[in-house]
């Protein structure tokens, strides 16, 4: 018990549930609908809880790392330990760019995430953080819809130019 | 057959057709070296400006961009930890750590090499087998179809060096999740919560580019400094380096062989793909290299085994595609829609009516992977000294190329939530020790998998024993049982070895 670590003891929730509800909902369909699911899903489940049971129990845990041509403590010592508040503010510039996105759009999103980050992170002076956004969003917005013609999304919010900032349609979720 | 070899030599020799392939060869290095856009993109961007050119020259642009997407896709595995393609993934067990050590030069010479003697390989083998690729195709029926899914997904969680039940479980995971939304196999929509969103099933690009690219930006920025530590004492990489690199792949002709070879036929076989060919040709080299520990560590027989085998790919998934008109992956569907757009009939006629088109596009691979390897190779040494760039210059870019690329597309904006939520859960799932390339290729392979099942059953009658009676799916199930059984025999032979040495030091 000393030894779960929580991204191990999330992680087998998590896959668990995901698991455990496509096996369970695959009840309601037809015998060949469900056969799949539950062919891929049981044994999934299995190893799932004995993954689980394994952060409890040693001997499990030892067991289950005979199965593997490197070792158990190999895997998890994969060099992506870093602090959980760094890791927690590189996720937050990532879910806020991904929802300043959806909401403003690229075109308006893109330079000033860029000028954020370059401030914040980077610690660049605030004129080349400024000239260094620029000239990076240029290059994207020429590379990709004018020359690939790949459309790029305005944003949700009300149409304030066409196009380019506002006006988006929210697909239905 | 030789009249339709010269008209294609012939054509190839034209100015425009020169520019295609030039053409053709950039877009397709860097949308490979894109994570998230790939040679898919690049074709289905392109196939509308096509239309109204010779049919050569089209030909010749998308030979450049599907010949060399792969190749491309090298270039983030190694300095970045982040595949540009699928058929990427083995190349970042090797790649990388040879980058971070100061070597990606060469790591990236090994590449380009090793991507451009695959695709030779396997594009004489297609010029031999054009006449007798049908036998070759027919021999995989439904089961043999599963069972080779199946074979993928335990050479893919050995590869992955992490603990096999944690990865087969996130395979498993991954095939469920593959499983959401409309099945073709049925015609009926599963598990999609009434949403129009999953209607489709969960789309791969967010996953993916989530899966690796983000979670990677969350560790290297998390870190900080840059991606290569060549502060320690080793070499800065450079032109040297690189050609070194490229001269290096001699080293290991045979995991060369063996990557070309099974590149090659897997990539005959449709739905299959680089990706898988790339897994099972790196974990067959580590079974048999003497040194298997050394894989995974900065090894360069590493780098040959997966960059031959997803280039040779090319020639092995041309020949379902123009010998029978089957599509052996998304680029060779875009390929056909090309032959319509330019009034060339796909499928069996092709041969029989257009060879010299068939004879363009194998030289046109054949053109453009040479210049891939002369402009890696050559500006190796540059692109390198991207991995020495402080990541927290390259991580906003690297995020905000791509979130275009997810939009890209579907054109749908929850795509990019979608692929956050992914990068967070990619992250936590490497946290804890779960492999992300198996969980991605089961979700990839997943309705593949489902679909040959379900059809071996109706083909059957409901009988099970189709799974287990031609002898190809015999081979292909016992190469899983070793695949299986070989973390277990290690244990026991470890076990067995530790003993006796304490027996005799104890005599």
């Amino acid at each position: 018990m000393k030894n779960v670590q929580p991204a191990v003891l999330i992680v087998n929730i998590l896959l668990l549930v995901l698991a455990g509800t496509i096996v369970i909902a695959s009840l309601q369909y037809g015998f060949r609908q469900r056969i799949v699911p539950l062919v891929i899903g049981i044994p999934t489940l299995a190893m799932l809880v004995a993954i689980l049971l394994s952060d409890f129990w040693p001997r499990l845990n030892r067991i289950l790392a005979m199965a593997s041509l490197g070792s158990l403590q190999d895997a998890l010592n994969e060099d992506v330990t870093a602090s959980w508040s760094r890791i927690f503010v590189i996720a937050g510039w990532l879910v806020a760019l991904s929802i300043a996105l959806f909401v403003f759009g690229f075109y308006v999103i893109v330079p000033l995430f860029l000028f954020a980050f370059f401030l914040v992170e980077a610690k660049t002076p605030a004129v080349i953080a400024l000239l260094s956004s620029l000239v990076i969003s240029t290059v994207l917005y020429v590379a990709f819809p004018y020359t690939l013609g790949i459309e790029i999304w305005p944003g949700i919010t009300p149409k304030v130019m066409h196009g380019v900032f506002g006006g988006g349609l929210i697909p239905v979720l | 057959m030789i009249e339709a070899f010269l008209e294609g030599l012939a054509q190839l020799g034209q100015p425009a057709a020169i520019a295609a392939i030039v053409a053709g060869t950039i877009v397709g290095v860097l949308f490979g070296a894109i994570p998230g856009l790939g040679s898919v993109i690049a074709m289905a961007v392109l196939l509308p400006f096509t239309f109204g050119w010779d049919a050569y020259i089209a030909m010749f642009l998308f030979a450049g961009i599907f010949g060399t997407a792969s190749t491309g896709g090298a270039i983030p595995a190694i300095l970045l930890n982040t595949p540009g393609t699928i058929a990427n993934v083995c190349t970042t067990l090797d790649g990388h750590p040879m980058a971070r050590r100061g070597e990606a030069g060469r790591a990236l010479g090994l590449a380009a090499m090793a991507s451009g003697l695959g695709t030779f390989f396997s594009i004489i083998v297609l010029a031999m087998l054009l006449p007798a690729a049908k036998l070759l195709i027919l021999a995989f029926g439904a089961p043999e179809f599963f069972w080779l899914v199946i074979l993928g997904l335990f050479a893919v969680t050995l590869a992955s060096r992490d603990n096999l039940v944690k990865g087969l479980a996130a395979g498993g995971v991954g095939i469920l999740l593959s499983l959401i939304g409309l099945s073709l196999v049925f015609g009926q929509v599963r598990f999609a919560l009434d949403s129009e969103f999953l209607y489709d099933g969960l789309p791969v690009v967010p996953l993916v580019v989530g899966f690796f690219a983000l979670s990677e930006l969350m560790v290297y920025t998390s870190r900080g400094g840059s991606i290569a530590t060549v502060g320690e004492g080793l070499a800065q990489p450079g032109i040297r380096q690189t050609v070194g690199g490229a001269m290096e792949v001699f080293r290991y002709k045979r995991v060369l062989l063996r990557g070309s070879i099974i590149g090659t036929v897997l990539g005959a076989v449709p739905g299959v793909g680089g990706a898988v060919a790339n897994f099972l040709a790196y974990t067959t080299a580590k079974q048999a290299s003497k040194t298997p520990e050394l894989f995974g560590t900065g090894y360069p027989g590493g780098i040959v085994a997966s960059e031959s085998a997803n280039d040779a790919k090319d020639g092995g998934i041309l020949l379902p595609t123009l010998t029978f008109g089957i599509p052996g992956n998304v680029e060779m569907v875009i390929l056909m829609g090309a032959f319509v757009l330019h009034g060339i009939t796909p499928g069996r006629q092709l041969l029989v009516h257009n060879l010299d088109i068939v004879w363009a596009i194998i030289l046109g691979v054949i053109a453009a992977q040479i210049l891939t390897t002369i402009i890696v190779v050559s500006g190796g040494g540059f692109l390198a000294k991207i991995s020495l760039i402080p990541v927290r210059y390259l991580a906003p870019i690297v995020a905000v190329v791509s979130f275009l690329g997810v939009y890209a597309i579907r054109s749908n904006p929850w795509d990019l939530l979608l692929a956050v939520v992914a990068g967070c859960i990619g992250y936590l799932m490497r946290r804890a020790g779960f492999p992300l390339i198996t969980f991605v290729i089961g979700f990839v392979l997943g309705n593949t998998a489902e679909r040959s099942f379900v059809q071996s059953l109706q083909v059957s009658e409901g009988s099970y024993t189709i799974f287990f009676s031609s002898p190809i799916s015999i081979i292909i199930i016992i190469t899983i049982l070793i695949f299986a059984g070989s973390p277990l025999i290690k244990y026991w032979y470890e076990r067995f070895t530790a003993k006796r040495k304490a027996q005799l030091s104890e005599l």
